[in-house]
């Protein structure tokens, strides 16, 4: 019907915009790269001694002597086809680099959002469903507290109690991850880390979802539904989220990425060897293989998480069907 | 079964409060009975704020957010629901009584198919699930009059008009062939002739269902028309009751009375006649709650309550004058007419406007003239052009083609390539007085603005006072030059619209549904108010507004459009006396009239 | 008190008795619980912000003054870093860094961002076009992904930070203004003031800015405690300030090494950020509570 292809071509819009964000980035990403010359570099990785000869053949040895497009061309395509190149800061393969530690951070960011969410949700719900209550009103001050803190400054506090004190979990998940083998070993250098996250998340999505709940409570059409005599189950969820369910899949999904930026600041913390850690390691050494893989990587993880609340969205509003007629 | 005359419902002594910031509460319908009865409707009228929502609501147990029914019974077959807990009102909700809303548009779930909206209380109420429902369900809506009601069942409610959106609520209230229907201002909102063709379709059901109905509305012609019964509502109080027509024609009460005069009409111009004050926003317990604003109050009026009094014909009223009152001549008097110059003041020819993505132009070759003093009404239904006419009279939209004379003088086509002078000559008065005036600025600075920019006989020294006299022109209290819109009633606010557009000395006041958002008895005041100053200050007024009867009482000549075009124009005796275009005569068909022919 | 204007007979009591013009922010802020504590919090961490360094028992950068890493004890009562520099002084001067930044680099986004979204939408058509899809753009970008790369680019610096945060909150204060005006100029005394003849600057500012003033002062205190969270963060990260200068973020990351060994170093440090952050949230949230206050109450089920 004209409902479905309406939907499809909103869908189909959204990727071309996830790949042109991601075109974008590439650029943004090599571009700023790029304006420290062949000589900086040398200079930083072989000191201030090295004769212009020396440096010459650096920039060779790396096609760094090219104009930036045809290296960024060149990059690009190799990307694509998998080859992330040899970092020159550190000489290893940015992919053996990098691709362990995508694996990890993806795990880490996909298991917060799986347990946040519904957990964010169910408390928007309940808070809600009695707003201006006792119960409502200390949940809304709690989360504001909660969402004032720093992840580092969470991620340090639960490090301190469950790590130091109590020493149920290692503070360091890098050696965690690295030297232990066993399952349950592994599963624990996740732990802290996922907290955190779901910590950050959380009182965010609680405040909207019961923002936008709240708002759909409040609407004509639920009296009208009540007043025809309908279960409150079927007035709540039918009702009254199918409505307040748009805002809050938008308001997640532009809160999302904010929030997965998270990601990087909590595997410092807990020196969990992901593309968050890698990333600000390349950072500090302006390894610019390394940054550029990290950013593109990360870009497209979040595009994913954008696209599929957009999906969503496309799945939950009937009104695309008036947009796009208009 | 349905017996017609059986009572459904019983409503008596009704009391109901809001509860207010600081805990107490604050009543603000008292001691209110009613009885619905098969096969008729029941017509509840009053102003905004007199309490008919409230009570519409809390007769059927419904407890709006912040309100509490402090004492009274609702008996619907002997039981009464006002004592029944939240389950055992689920069951008679929506089954056994049914609630409209007054914007369709807004009680639809947007995101819900009309058959899922459909398909919920059958399955909960009736236990119909698959074929069953869905065979119930096109049923209904074909009762409706909806056209292809297998193809609307997979629509969503925005897909549809405003009129099929009542439709489709109506057949949600009626999908469990209730007993007790409440509509509030069901009606409110949507065109006259769409007005006319749903009115019709609810009394046809309320008679075939047999249907005890309770219709709330503002609209006293309408509900004189519609109502079997009538009952009129005043600051919390049902204040007059009885048989539609002796009710209209006979008030017992002095602001039944009031507000009779004050409903406009399209079958003779006559002087609308406001009421001065505003009503009380709690209930009056020890007075007649009336009684500041009565024209026949007596020391005895305010010694105690009123109680509701009937001389024995069914036909109460709560005055201790009624029997009086009844016999005084209805207010009112022929309207003085508009004394138009010869000299031609404005020429609009062949005007076209469209908006960009709209299929039509939204006005299509357009053109009249107004004279010096005249006052030329332009009426027709929502989304006929008039308004963008107006726009691009005031150069606030381009128009495609066409040319707008002043004086003589073409006008640029938008408003800042016009000279000072033509801004000056012509001034606008808006539907909303919320959103035409800046919530952040003060009154003095909103009159204050056009005298700054167009007066340079007024120096800034004296620009205070100037906007005092506006002020006072206009009939407002002393003292609000320093206060913010917010803080005025909404007929103010148009009053200070007015003296901003006054403030200029315009020749040409362009108004567009001026007195749409007010109350009727407000209306009045304002219309008395217009013809007035433009008749002392040789202003002319070119009026636009969906109301027939409203242009009949200000306007000497009219126009009718419909879909961007002039399809009638004459003097307004003539035109409403006889119109020649079937339109017009539809029009005129669908406008429910308290006068007779 | 009902005195009949000498016109006709309405009175002063037709006036009715509500709030007229909502009251400033900051008279909205105080009117809350939540509001006066944030202010509580706020005034005294700003004071050590503002007022701590003439207070330090020691030099903030004097290495070696005491043991290195040590617990507290009566001559440093937050104890010593690794390179035995008093903790206490570090931590009275080190929060000026993480509240200069984000005022700067969030008033700079405040200023463009609303005056692009502001211009974009009372113009519409091409212009809003344009810079609406730039918003979209930039917004796509992930923040911290954006400050990272630029400081892997260009080093870090006051500049860069400032800079670079305040293309991140660019867009997003600018298209809340934009919305905001969008908001506003449907209303009628917009289209009032378009056939008075007004030009569009006194449009902007006499119309449409009083009005979008509210909604914005609440973004705007949103964006500060957004951004100081940044700017704490990068500084944690070890990409803000540079040693040997103090800064409660830096001092976080450094006191994490030995928190087995002197956990005050790092806790101290980490909630002094956290009280900075939790005052400017409570402050911001009252500032929206106020704006975002009425809406209708909820249907009883
Ligand atoms: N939720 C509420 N909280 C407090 N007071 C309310 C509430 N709803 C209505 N009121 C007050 O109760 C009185 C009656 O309101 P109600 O809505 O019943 O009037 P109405 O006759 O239906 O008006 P309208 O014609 O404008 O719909 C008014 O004074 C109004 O201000
Ligand atoms: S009781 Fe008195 S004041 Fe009230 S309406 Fe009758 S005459 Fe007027
Ligand atoms: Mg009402």
């Amino acid at each position: 019907m004209r409902l479905r292809s309406a939907r499809l071509r909103t869908i189909g819009r959204q990727l071309a915009a996830g790949l042109l964000t991601l075109f974008l980035i590439s650029i943004v990403a090599f571009g700023m790269m790029s304006v420290r010359g062949p000589a900086d570099i040398a200079h930083a990785k072989f000191g201030n001694q090295i004769t212009t000869e020396q440096i010459d053949a650096f920039s060779k040895q790396y096609g760094l002597d090219k104009p930036v497009y045809v290296r960024y061309g060149k990059w690009l395509w190799n990307f694509a086809h998998g080859d992330m190149g040899n970092s020159y800061v550190t000489d290893v393969q940015v992919s053996t680099n990098v691709l362990p530690r995508f694996e990890r951070t993806m795990i880490l960011s996909f298991v917060a959002l799986l347990i946040a969410l519904p957990i964010s949700v169910l408390i928007g719900v309940f808070q809600a469903r009695r707003v201006g209550s006792l119960a409502d009103l200390s949940l809304l001050s709690a989360s504001v507290v909660v969402a004032a803190l720093p992840e580092f400054v969470v991620g340090i506090g639960l490090l301190f109690v469950f790590a130091v004190e109590l020493g149920w979990l290692p503070v360091d998940s890098a050696t965690a991850l690295t030297f232990a083998s066993s399952f349950g070993e592994q599963a624990k250098a996740y732990v802290l880390p996922t907290a955190t996250l779901v910590l950050a998340i959380v009182p965010y999505v609680a405040r909207i979802a019961r923002g936008s709940l709240r708002e759909a409570l409040g609407m004509p059409y639920t009296q009208a539904a009540a007043l025809r005599g309908l279960p409150r189950r079927t007035v709540i969820w039918d009702h009254a989220m199918r409505n307040a369910g748009v805002p809050l899949v938008n308001a997640v999904a532009i809160n999302i990425v904010y929030l997965l930026s998270g990601v990087i600041v909590v595997e410092w913390v807990f020196a969990f060897p992901g593309i968050g850690q890698g990333l600000v390691q390349a950072t500090s050494t302006s390894d610019a293989f390394n940054v550029e893989a990290i950013a593109l990587l990360m870009g497209a993880m979040f595009i994913v998480v954008s696209l599929a609340a957009d999906f969503l969205v496309a799945y939950l509003n009937p009104r695309l069907k008036a947009a796009a007629a208009r | 079964m349905t017996v017609r005359g059986e009572v459904v419902l019983d409503v008596d002594g009704l009391s109901v409060g809001y509860v207010r910031r600081d805990g107490s509460i604050n009543t603000v319908v008292d001691s209110v009975s009613f009885q619905l009865e098969r096969g008729t409707i029941l017509g509840l009228a009053g102003e905004s704020g007199c309490g008919k929502s409230t009570t519409a609501l809390a007769a059927i147990s419904y407890r709006a957010p912040g309100s509490r029914i402090l004492s009274g019974r609702s008996q619907l077959q002997g039981v009464d629901l006002l004592g029944l807990s939240t389950q055992r009102l689920r069951r008679i909700w929506g089954s056994k009584v049914a609630y409209v809303a007054q914007s369709a548009a807004l009680a639809l779930n947007p995101a819900l198919t009309v058959g899922r909206q459909l398909s919920q209380p059958l399955a909960v109420h009736l236990g119909l699930h698959g074929s069953a429902s869905r065979a119930r369900q096109v049923e209904l809506l074909e009762s409706m009059g909806l056209p292809d009601p297998a193809r609307a069942l997979r629509r969503y409610p925005f897909q549809f008009s405003g009129g099929q959106q009542q439709r489709v609520a109506l057949a949600l209230a009626l999908s469990c062939k209730p007993d007790v229907l409440i509509l509030d201002e069901p009606t409110t909102g949507l065109d006259v002739t769409t007005q006319a063709r749903i009115t019709k379709l609810l009394r046809g059901l309320v008679t075939d269902f047999g249907l005890g109905c309770l219709y709330v509305s503002h609209d006293l012609a309408l509900l004189a028309t519609l109502a079997d019964r009538l009952a009129v509502m005043y600051a919390g109080e049902i204040v007059e009751a009885g048989a539609a027509g002796a009710v209209v024609s006979k008030q017992r009460h002095p602001y039944t009375q009031a507000l009779l005069a004050a409903v406009p009409s399209v079958r003779r111009p006559r002087e609308v006649v406001g009421i001065p004050g505003r009503p009380p926003t709690s209930v009056v317990l020890d007075a007649c709650a009336y009684a500041p604003r009565c024209r026949y109050v007596l020391p005895a009026c305010r010694t105690g309550r009123v109680a509701m009094r009937d001389p024995g014909d069914g036909h109460a009223a709560r005055c201790i004058r009624l029997e009086e009152i009844e016999k005084l001549p209805a207010l009112g008097s022929e309207l003085a007419a508009a004394r138009p110059g010869r000299d031609v003041l404005l020429e609009v020819d062949g005007i076209v406007c469209a908006y960009t993505g709209a299929e039509g132009p939204a006005v299509n070759g357009v053109g009249f003239v107004v004279h010096g003093a005249e006052r030329v009404g332009i009426v027709g239904e929502s989304g006929s052009g008039k308004s963008t006419l107006l726009r691009a009279i005031a150069g606030l939209h381009r128009p495609q083609a066409g040319s707008i004379r002043l004086g003589g003088i073409e006008l640029a086509p938008t408003a800042v390539k016009r000279p000072r002078s033509v801004r000056r000559e012509i001034q606008l008065v808006f539907q909303n007085p919320d959103s035409s005036l800046n919530p952040r600025h003060t009154i003095l600075d909103i009159v204050a603005r056009p005298i700054r920019l167009f007066r340079d006989d007024v120096p800034r020294a004296r620009e205070r006072e100037t906007v005092q006299e506006l002020l006072d022109a206009v009939k407002l209290p002393s003292g609000l030059l320093y206060r913010y819109p917010a803080e005025l009633s909404g007929g103010q606010r148009q009053r200070v619209a007015l003296a901003r557009a006054f403030s200029a000395k315009p020749s040409l006041l362009l108004c567009d549904e001026v007195t749409s958002a007010l109350d009727v008895s407000v209306q009045a005041t304002i219309l008395e108010l217009i013809a007035e100053l433009s008749e002392q200050t040789q202003t002319a007024v070119v009026w636009v507004s969906h109301d027939l009867a409203v242009v009949r009482t200000i306007a000497n000549r009219a126009l009718v459009m419909r879909d961007g075009e002039v399809c009638e124009e004459g003097e307004t005796d003539e035109l409403f006396a006889a119109a020649r275009h079937p339109y017009t005569r539809e029009l005129l068909a669908a406008i429910p009239e308290l006068l007779p022919a | 008190m009902t005195t009949t204007s000498d016109v006709v007979g309405l009175t002063t009591a037709e006036v009715v008795e509500e709030e007229g013009r909502p009251p400033a922010a900051w008279r909205a802020i105080l009117a809350s619980t939540e509001g006066r504590i944030g202010v509580g919090i706020g005034a005294a961490v700003l004071f050590v912000i503002i007022f701590g360094r003439f207070f330090t028992p020691y030099p903030p950068n004097a290495v070696g003054i005491g043991g290195a890493t040590t617990g507290p004890s009566a001559a440093h009562l937050l104890g010593t870093d690794s390179l035995g520099r008093d903790t206490l002084s570090r931590l009275l001067v080190g929060g000026t860094h993480i509240i200069v930044i984000p005022l700067i680099a969030v008033s700079l986004a405040w200023l463009l961002g609303g005056t692009l979204g502001m211009l974009g939408a009372y113009r519409g058509g091409t212009v809003d076009a344009v810079i609406a899809r730039g918003f979209d753009l930039v917004m796509s970008l992930p923040p911290l992904l954006i400050v990272l790369v630029a400081i892997a680019a260009l080093g870090t610096s006051n500049l860069v930070l400032v800079l670079t945060i305040m293309v991140v909150y660019l867009p997003r204060m600018g298209r809340l203004v934009r919305g905001a005006t969008q908001a506003v100029i449907t209303n009628e005394y917009v289209a009032a003031a378009q056939a008075r003849g007004e030009r569009t600057r006194a449009i902007l500012f006499r119309e449409v800015l009083p009005n979008i003033m509210a909604p914005t002062a609440a973004d705007f205190a949103l964006r500060i405690t957004y951004a100081v969270i940044f700017v704490a963060t990068l500084n944690f990260l070890g990409l803000g300030v540079k040693p040997p200068n103090a800064d409660w973020g830096v001092m976080v990351a450094d006191g994490r090494g030995y928190i087995n060994l002197a956990p005050l170093g790092t806790l101290a440090p980490a909630a002094a950020i956290a009280l900075l952050s939790i005052a400017l949230n409570l402050i911001a949230d009252a500032l929206t509570q106020h704006v975002t206050r009425g809406g209708r109450e909820i249907v009883p089920l």
